[in-house]
């Protein structure tokens, strides 16, 4: 069963754990102990029973209800497996939902329709980081109808307010859906509401369902992403990762940035000798001649389509501190020290930019990078895998980036 | 409980492993003979060609089952692998978590102080426990093992964490994203041998292993894997109902986690 | 295989129950082999273990392979400062069936 991960996003408060608690009840995955022992919890609390607790597990996080770190749910649905990735809401945890939405290729992002609340600074932040890490489609759950009496205009006044920036940023029209939700009450989240008669389109799940993920790349060009090397009996195998194309037994590849040239003697793919490995991937290569040196961090392609190292490349960046004129990048398992020239800055609530030298926090922006050594980059809509890379300031991570 | 696809989780997990002792010379690996991380050296076993080629460590408290003791002698000269015993006392001022907890973090402090670990792989899932679905892959401790899970690093794509500081370690996690049902799935894929006490025997068999102090027995008539498999997918109740320390408070797993031992 | 010999095990009771040394319990194994010895069921002191002393008042059970009691083990290795759990010596055997 191939598992669709996905990531919520949206501001705190606005419902984000009530709404997986809630389809994990609906959906009757959660067995009736963690549900039991959820009540207890709340009960100790003092508190009604929350569905979100089902998820938020720290001591701190039921006691103060609040999501403090990402935690995952598995649920089933119309013949589909979805992982649903929670993460913080609060501004000061940025960087914990940035970890939980990189391993997802969808978003739900939970807005509150409650007046007073609605489109807040997270809701919008949290897209724009969504865009930039590669999410392909997003649901907007617009949440708490049942606060707003189930107003379809106030449903509109949201989408369409929403709609204007995901264009903007960068999301078309086919990868957006909006669903109006009360996550509490579980309105629209597994079957349609009798309350919203006026809403034409799929409730929640449904929607969920038509999501494909997209398919491996085998058709792509080859890149190979060296991990490093083991010993088998006599020999010295390099190990690594097919981020994208096909690699075939007897072929050629060019490993950059030296462009070195190895031809491929033996291939192993779960510890077995194949003819090929193809895209996702983990092979151990027999190459002639023998490296002599350790290829870790490397990219291997075939000679059509050669990696080039880059001494400087422009990035989209994320910051979650303060962007510094020196720091490492960590691209593939190797840290790269390199000099950063800050071009624009970008107001990730509106998708505004313009010229600057500084990108303040939980701000985004276009920076030149400068690095010491040679490093195989492309940009991130070409190659995501080395398109990609964190930042880090003294082993504080500060940010990260994708190339352009 | 979800059935995921075993090749996947199997490429990550290869990828995970590769990566800590690629870049942590002196790492090693828990081993407490029970189903999943006997299947972690079996993928570990894949992931280098046919061996294991880090030690392996048993925390014994000296009244583990007699099977588990004759499953890790057989099994460690079967694949040839080095196997660390670190002796842990029965200590406890309460039984349960703390005597899990305190006395065998003991013995693995002295382990990870004697011989240089920088990174140890544990064989944790997040489907285990709430608490669990909190780490990350690669996650640091510090030098008196505790684990900061309010302030965990980012771990951003494969973008994993280094040391802390120089006297602490990192804990590895390559099984996060498996499912107990893929884990048996796995087993019975690649034929891994497993700790006898998970077959039936006599209308019970143990879902979970812990000591023969406070691991129970569930009713069960699973005889093969195959059974067991066909047992989870219509099971209802958490995988670790048979051990008594887990009938105590949710957050304690956390505080105990923090201290430094699962 | 050899008649099931009561006093086999009863010598090893003697032993182990005097001095259950590392030296002792690799010196009875032969013979705890020989005695038939097949299930094993470990009872611990009432309330638990909580100290090395609870571990002193558990025993182990041993069966042959009709279920028939043989005798009981202590729990324990103990020599000088060192003491330690004593399961290991008993690899051998199965953990007995529940009726």
């Amino acid at each position: 069963m191939i598992i669709r991960e996905v990531t919520l996003l949206g501001h705190k408060d606005h419902g984000k754990s009530t709404l997986i608690g809630n389809m994990l009840i609906l959906t009757k995955t959660v067995t009736k102990d963690r549900i039991d022992s959820a009540k207890r919890m709340s009960e100790r609390l003092g508190r009604a029973f929350e569905p979100g607790f089902l998820l938020d597990s720290f001591e701190e996080e039921q006691e103060d209800a609040m999501t403090i770190d990402t935690t995952r749910a598995q649920i089933m649905h119309g013949g589909k497996a979805f992982e649903f990735i929670d993460v913080p809401g609060h501004e000061e945890l940025i960087k914990n939902m940035i970890s939980g939405a990189s391993h997802a290729r969808f978003a739900i992002l939970v807005v509150s329709a409650k007046s007073r609340e609605g489109i807040r600074t997270q809701t919008k932040r949290h897209l724009f980081i969504a865009k930039m890490m590669g999410i392909e489609k997003v649901v907007v759950c617009v949440n708490k109808m049942d606060t707003v009496g189930y107003s379809q205009i106030r449903f509109v006044k949201i989408s369409n307010e929403l709609k204007e920036f995901l264009e903007r940023i960068g999301f078309g029209r086919n990868s957006v859906f909006f669903v109006p939700v009360s996550a509490y009450n579980g309105d629209n989240i597994l079957k349609l509401s009798d309350k919203m008669e006026w809403y034409k389109g799929k409730p929640l799940l449904d929607a969920l369902s038509s999501l494909s993920p997209k398919k491996p790349d085998n058709k792509r060009p080859l890149r190979f992403i060296f991990q490093g090397s083991i010993e088998s009996g006599k020999k010295s195998l390099c190990i690594g990762n097919v981020a994208s194309g096909l690699l075939k037994n007897g072929s050629e590849i060019v490993v950059s940035p030296n462009l070195m040239e190895y031809s491929v003697g033996e291939i192993f793919t779960k510890g077995k000798r194949v003819g090929s490995a193809k895209a996702g991937e983990n092979a151990a290569l027999l190459l002639h001649p023998e490296p002599k040196e350790d290829l870790r961090g490397m990219v291997g392609s075939g000679k059509e389509s050669v990696v080039l190292g880059k001494r400087e490349f422009n990035a989209l960046v994320f910051s979650t501190e303060t962007i510094p004129k020196e720091a490492k990048i960590r691209i593939n398992g190797m840290d790269h020290e390199c000099a950063i020239e800050i071009m624009e800055e970008i107001d990730t609530s509106t998708g505004m930019r313009k010229k600057s030298s500084v990108i303040r926090p939980l701000e985004a922006g276009m920076a030149h990078f400068r690095v010491s050594s040679p490093v195989c980059v492309e940009p991130f809509s070409v190659s995501e895998q080395i398109g990609r890379f964190t930042i880090y300031k003294k082993e504080q991570f500060v940010g990260l980036g994708v190339v352009q | 409980m979800i059935k995921q696809n075993v090749d996947q989780l199997e490429e990550k997990s290869v990828y995970v492993i590769r990566e800590a002792a690629s870049r942590f010379k002196k790492i090693a690996a828990l081993w407490s003979m029970g189903k999943d991380s006997t299947a972690m050296l079996a993928i570990a076993r894949k992931a280098f060609l046919g061996k294991v080629p880090f030690p392996v460590i048993h925390i014994d408290n000296g009244i583990d089952f007699p099977e588990s003791y004759k499953f890790r002698d057989d099994l460690a000269e079967k694949w040839g692998m080095e196997v660390i015993v670190a002796k842990s006392k029965i200590k406890p001022e309460i039984s349960g978590y703390s005597c899990c907890g305190s006395n065998k973090t003991v013995a693995l402090k002295k382990v990870l102080a004697e011989y240089g670990f920088e990174a140890l792989i544990v064989s944790i899932r997040r489907d285990e426990h709430a608490v669990r679905a909190k780490e990350r892959y690669i996650s640091p401790r510090d030098r008196d093992f505790k684990w900061d899970y309010k302030n965990q690093p980012a771990e951003v794509w494969n973008s994993y964490s280094s040391k802390l500081d120089n006297k602490g370690h990192l804990r590895v996690h390559p099984l996060l994203d498996w499912n107990e049902i893929d884990i048996w799935s796995y087993i019975k894929k690649n034929k891994v041998p497993i700790n006898p006490l998970y077959y039936s025997n006599n209308g019970y068999r143990y879902r979970s292993l812990g000591c023969t102090h406070c691991t129970v027995p569930i009713k069960s008539n699973a005889k093969s894997i195959d059974a067991i498999i066909k047992e989870l997918e219509s099971t209802k109740v958490e995988e670790r109902s048979g051990r008594e320390q887990d009938k105590e408070k949710a957050y304690i797993m956390e505080k105990l986690r923090s201290l430094g031992y699962m | 295989m050899a008649a099931i010999n009561r006093n086999a095990l009863s010598d090893i009771e003697k032993i182990l129950h005097e001095n259950p040394s590392k030296k002792n319990w690799e010196r009875v194994q032969s013979a705890l082999k020989q005695s038939g010895a097949k299930y094993y069921e470990v009872v611990y002191a009432v309330g638990g273990i909580k100290r090395e002393d609870d571990l002193r008042k558990s025993i182990v059970r041993i069966f042959d392979s009709k279920r028939k009691l043989l005798g009981e083990l202590p729990v324990f290795s103990s020599e000088k400062k060192d003491f330690d759990g004593a399961l290991y010596y008993l690899r051998k055997l199965v953990q007995r069936p529940r009726a």
